[in-house]
């Protein structure tokens, strides 16, 4: 009886300690393990689809499983925390976009942007203006015209401080030269909800959130901050076509830790261009109404550098840079 | 279950002093985040920490009306309030809990030291032999015991939890 | 229309074997990944749903439905054999269903489990199906000083719903509300009570939150004195429920189940307020308010109706209006997205199959989890044989690893043990526990809206009052707590009359 759980004992024991041999018997090539793709929001919300898709890909190029972590907390703090810590390996990439440029400086414990790697770049999310129909205000002169006789008769919906559509809400208005009397709201689902139920009149969301909307006639789309027409909203003129010069959008980029090899960069850039580049990845692409541009990695890193100088100044104005992370 | 509350004025004065540090420290750290926030408010908006300064208020008036229905029900009834031949045997029996927590709380670092599975056999083996000596007495018998239900949780967080659901847990 | 559409894809469905072993395999692993602690169904959903990126969309719908549905009822498995849930609405169960498992009537709390989740189900689909329009409709009259008002209402149901004082109860809400604001702010993004930690910073979820405030808490109670008493585990005892006790009971499924499909109608109202609202309502109307908490049947049987019937109720919103109502819609949404569905206004009529889809995968899900959940029961069961110091110690695993996988931060293990600590202590100190949880999740809806409708009003507090939904919402609050005080007035004023009271106020 002793013997035999011994021997069961010992059974187990062995196995256990071969397991993480095996690894070290394994090619060198990378990748040879699962690749981690850390997401910063929960489940179901917008970049998680966006890497989940990228990731289907990305698994049949690379020969390798790839699995997406929802790191969240912190207004995406955490996970881009995570992404910043996790080893220079290859093996954790990320799914950034401006919230992370927002956090860098408005969070202390934030990381700075220096401290990841851009490794491609996957599409650009403009800013658009949205109202219900129903309120006789159909164009944007209408809209303007409407605000500057009474600006707290249209309330707007966005993102808390250092959200995307917070940063539009900002840029947008200021520009048209009007005043909006803006509602945050946690998120873009809560946004729309506030829109289909009239709590607010306007929002400034990306095109994503609201196309079905946009197509169904409940919402009208009174313009786009984007040089070129949405590919999804062709009837929707751009703020630059109506004489106002917007243009303002958030993204979405992969991301790694700094460090990483240059070899493995490498192939991560080209895989993930394959994947972005993909028919399959294409067409959910075009039905979630992303706008798709990849680029590689100096591309990225240029992109990301612009979005910075353009959020800076607004966050500094807003009074929202923490104390210790001011430029001087 | 223990008994509710008011049936002891031992407990009632215990949970006052617990509401009263705990409103305590809220109310520290609320102060702190509140200085530290440079924000602008918008209008109509009470602020981010209207409510918090009104619960932690309202659980601090509990807190001093708890504490001083227990100081004056444990000096109506004549309570002691420690006896030591009480402060001994709670110790022991208090032991387990105590050291269980204090095991759980070097999980973490101990996941990161020698990766999840080690750990989790480490933390199992210790806990499953002690408590079989808990039951039924000091033996040797109760290692090898101890040795198979470690391993195989082990095993099973390896299997379940690392192999097939992929989490990213430290190894 | 609608209905023939619905009849046309369920004879389709239910005659291919193929799909009903996608069911059937669905199921089997929504109740296994659901009863794992620290699984949740939204984890659940998200790691099977890469297995259908494959898939024909009808069919990925019945597989993503049937994982759901099974594993909202998994959570239910650990919370009554373990103390450990994995839900809101499982809080409520564990209250009764634990106690009923350690009295040895683990199958009769697994089995009234079961039921009231099916019943609850069909009759939140069957209000789906025959009212979405107009529940849709009843929606979007709820904005923001009405959110407020339900969660106010669901705080003040929820304080009726512990056994011994309801004003200490409260105080432990409001506890727990303080602790919901630690982290960021939704509305400023402003850092409350952080500390300028990372860890605080991260706010406290929910999950990592209650496996230590029920589950470890458990144990650590059940640590002292270990060994020198004898612990004996509970006998089995009879695992069949007599028909005649679950139809006796079908008021209360009813009511839950209306309370349910209505509240989850409410886009983020959720599930939470939905079973806090039905728990204090049963046990309100009960005629033996204080064998709740102790193991009855009834406070098993309303929270699990109101709690499946507002997965119905939630998929209102998201059918018509194209808005996720939770956390799992916003994944199920998500997952259709990938499959080309986008849910919204045009979703009736550009495409009633895909409706239809919906409704009849609900349908299979309900009967499938009811089947062989049933079929588990029994097995489930022998999981109260497990000797307690090898059932400690596994438990007390799962809890490590549960609380790290939900957001993959090892930072969550330490806020569970803290609230396990926190407790152990209140357990001991005879404090209730749930008004604790709840006033987590329930209190940051109520301060978002509550501020949010401030802005709208320009500080104007009335706007509660002039609007209608909100303001009889906050005059059944008011009379709903000044009630037990004009009973305990009129004891005190005459002291021959016994009036049956169902709080001992302070």
């Amino acid at each position: 009886m002793i013997r035999r759980k011994l021997l069961t004992t010992g059974f187990y024991l062995t196995i256990l300690a071969a397991l993480p041999l095996q690894a070290a018997f394994a090619d060198d090539a990378f990748p040879e393990k699962p690749i981690h793709i850390t997401v910063v929001w929960p489940a179901g919300g917008g970049h998680d689809l966006v890497a989940r898709l990228l990731g289907n890909e990305l698994s049949t190029i690379m020969g390798t499983p790839v699995v997406i972590d929802n790191v969240t907390g912190a207004g995406g703090s955490t996970g881009m925390r995570h992404i910043v810590n996790a080893a220079p390996d290859g093996y954790t990439i990320g799914v950034m976009g401006l919230h992370a440029v927002s956090q860098a400086y408005m969070n202390t414990n934030a990381p700075e942007l220096d401290g990841l790697d851009p490794l491609a770049y996957i599409s650009d999310e403009p800013g658009a203006l949205q109202i219900r129909a129903g309120l006789g205000i159909d164009t944007l002169e209408e809209y303007i015209a409407a605000m500057q006789s009474d600006p707290m008769d249209l309330m707007n919906g966005n993102d808390p401080q250092g959200g995307n559509s917070f940063v539009f809400a900002e840029v947008i208005p200021a520009a048209l030269g009007v005043e909006m009397m803006k509602l945050p709201y946690p998120g873009h689902a809560p946004t729309v909800t506030a829109l289909l139920t009239g709590e607010v009149q306007t929002a400034t969301l990306p095109v994503p959130p609201i196309i079905e909307h946009a197509n169904a006639g409940t919402l009208h789309v009174l313009g786009v901050a984007s040089e070129d027409r949405h590919p999804q909203l062709p009837d929707v003129p751009t703020f630059r076509e109506q004489g106002y010069d917007i243009v303002v959008n958030d993204f979405v980029m992969m991301v790694g830790p700094k460090g990483i090899p240059d070899a493995v960069s490498a192939k991560l850039e080209t895989s993930l261009l394959e994947a972005i580049n993909s028919d399959g990845f294409r067409a959910a692409a075009e039905r979630s109404a992303m706008v798709l541009r990849p680029l590689g990695r100096a591309e990225a890193a240029t992109e990301l550098a612009a979005q910075e100088e353009l959020v800076y100044p607004l966050l500094e104005t807003a009074g929202l840079v923490a104390t210790e992370l001011l430029r001087n | 279950m223990t008994a509710t509350m008011e049936d002891s004025p031992l407990k009632t004065l215990c949970s006052g002093v617990l509401f009263l540090t705990l409103s305590a420290v809220g109310w520290a750290a609320l102060r702190q985040s509140e200085n530290t926030y440079t924000g602008t408010p918008m209008p109509g908006d009470p602020g981010a920490f209207f409510l918090a300064h009104l619960c932690i208020g309202i659980v601090a008036v509990a807190a001093v009306v708890l504490t001083a229905r227990g100081v004056w029900q444990c000096v109506m009834t004549g309570q002691r309030l420690m006896s030591p031949r009480y402060m001994v045997s709670a110790s022991r029996d208090w032991a387990l809990a105590l050291g269980f927590v204090v095991s759980l709380l070097a999980m973490p670092e101990g996941m990161r030291w020698l990766g999840t599975p080690y750990a989790v056999a480490a933390f199992a083996i210790f806990w499953v032999f002690v408590l079989l000596t808990a039951v039924r007495g000091w033996s040797w018998r109760h290692l090898p015991e101890a040795a198979l239900f470690g391993t195989g949780a082990a095993l099973t967080v390896h299997l379940v939890f690392i192999r097939l659901l992929n989490l990213p847990l430290p190894v | 229309m609608l209905l023939s559409a619905f009849t046309d894809v369920l004879m389709e469905f239910a005659t291919d074997p193929r799909m009903l072993g996608l069911v059937a395999l669905g199921t089997l692993l929504g109740l296994v990944l659901g009863a794992i602690p620290g699984i949740s169904s939204t984890m659940a959903l998200a790691i099977l749903m890469p297995v259908t990126f494959a898939m024909q969309p009808g069919v990925a719908i019945l597989f993503l439905m049937s994982v759901f549905m099974s594993s909202v009822y998994g959570g239910s498995i650990s919370a009554i054999l373990m103390k450990l849930p994995g839900t809101p609405a499982s809080i409520f169960t564990q209250i009764d269903g634990y106690p009923m498992a350690q009295s040895g009537r683990a199958g009769h709390a697994l089995t009234y489990a079961l039921v009231a989740s099916t019943v609850g189900g069909l009759i939140g689909l069957a209000m789906l199906v025959l009212l979405a329009p107009v529940l849709a409709g009843f929606a979007t009259n709820f904005r923001s000083p009405e959110f407020a008002a339900v969660a106010l209402f669901g705080i003040v149901m929820l304080s009726f719903a512990s056994n011994g004082s309801t004003l200490v109860a409260s105080v432990v809400g409001f506890i727990g509300v303080a602790l919901g604001m630690v982290g960021f702010d939704a509305l400023s993004d402003a850092q409350r009570m952080t500390m300028n930690t990372p860890m605080l910073q991260s706010g406290l979820n929910l999950i990592p939150v209650i496996i230590g405030l029920f589950g470890l808490a458990e144990i650590l109670n059940n640590l002292i004195g270990f060994g020198r008493t004898t612990h004996s585990r509970p006998q089995i005892g009879k695992i069949m429920l007599p028909l005649r006790e679950l139809t006796s009971r079908w008021k209360v499924m009813l009511r839950g189940s209306i309370i349910g499909t209505f509240i989850g109608a409410v886009p983020a109202a959720g599930s939470a307020v939905a079973v806090s609202i039905a728990y204090g309502q049963e046990r309100r109307l009960s005629k033996d308010p204080d064998a709740f908490g102790k193991g009855h049947p009834d406070g098993v049987v309303a929270p699990e109706a109101a709690n499946s019937a507002s997965v119905g109720g939630s998929l209102i919103p998201l059918i018509a209006l194209g808005v996720p109502g939770d956390t799992i819609t916003a994944v199920l949404m998500g997952a259709l997205m990938v499959h080309g569905l986008t849910p919204g206004p045009l979703l009736f009529t550009s495409s009633p199959t895909f409706v239809a889809w919906i409704y009849v995968s609900v349908l299979l899900a309900l009967i499938s989890t009811l089947v062989l959940g049933l079929g588990m029961i029994r097995a489930a069961v022998m999981v109260t044989r497990i000797p307690p110091q090898l059932m400690y110690v596994f438990i007390a695993v799962f809890c490590v690893i549960g609380a790290f996988a939900i957001r993959n931060d090892i930072n969550d293990v330490y806020v569970m043990l803290t609230f396990g600590v926190i407790g152990f202590v209140f357990t001991r100190l005879g404090l209730p526990v749930t008004p604790l949880a709840f006033g987590l999740i329930l209190g940051p809806i109520l301060e978002e809206n509550l501020r949010r409708s401030l802005m709208i009003s320009r500080g104007s507090w009335s706007i509660f009052l002039e609007r209608p939904i909100s303001a009889i919402l906050i005059a059944i609050c008011v009379i709903l707590i000044t009630l037990p005080l004009f009973q305990w007035l009129r004891a005190r004023l005459r002291p021959a009359d016994i009036v049956r009271q169902s709080n001992k106020p302070l």
